[in-house]
């Protein structure tokens, strides 16, 4: 995977632009994930105010 | 609640991923899976109760099980921040 700097989301190794929001800033260097499945009652998603199911980078450089 | 499951380090993403796929095949209440970069050999799962994520992780052969206790999420919240310190988890 690589990461979206904008969004964060993880985006295939091939793709050269974010499949989520659009972005073509797109990094390989990125650390630790978080995959959001049912947003509506993951705390931790609400606590981070992620509103839609995904697989999110931690830290994107 | 947030558990912790302990996976074969190096491996932690794979886990991670094998659980989501389940988690969508077999509608197991599972919220979220963190794979904190700082501590490694643990994934985090979000879910009502240990034994969904010890369901979620049969047979996964880079898992290696529950970790008996919850996490408070103030201390997984801080692994999610990209500026966070190192620290360790307590269960409890
Ligand atoms: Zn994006």
């Amino acid at each position: 995977f690589k990461a979206c700097r904008k969004c964060k989301s993880l985006v295939p190794r091939e793709a050269t632009r974010c499949p989520v929001c659009g972005s073509t800033d797109i990094s390989e260097d990125w650390e630790g994930t978080l995959v959001v499945i049912n947003p509506e009652m993951s705390l931790i998603a609400k606590r981070l105010e992620i509103n839609r199911p995904g697989r999110y980078a931690i830290k994107v450089r | 609640r947030l558990y912790a499951v302990r996976t074969v380090a190096g491996r932690e993403l794979d886990v991670a991923l094998i659980i989501e796929q389940r988690v969508r095949d077999e509608n197991i209440p599972i919220y979220s899976i963190i794979v904190p970069s700082q501590i490694r050999g643990y994934v985090i799962v979000e879910t009502p109760a240990a034994f969904h994520a010890a369901n979620a992780i049969q047979g996964i052969r880079y898992a290696k099980g529950v970790v008996p206790g919850v996490l408070r999420y103030d201390d997984v919240e801080r692994l999610l921040k990209p500026e966070a310190v190192v620290e360790t988890l307590k269960p409890g």
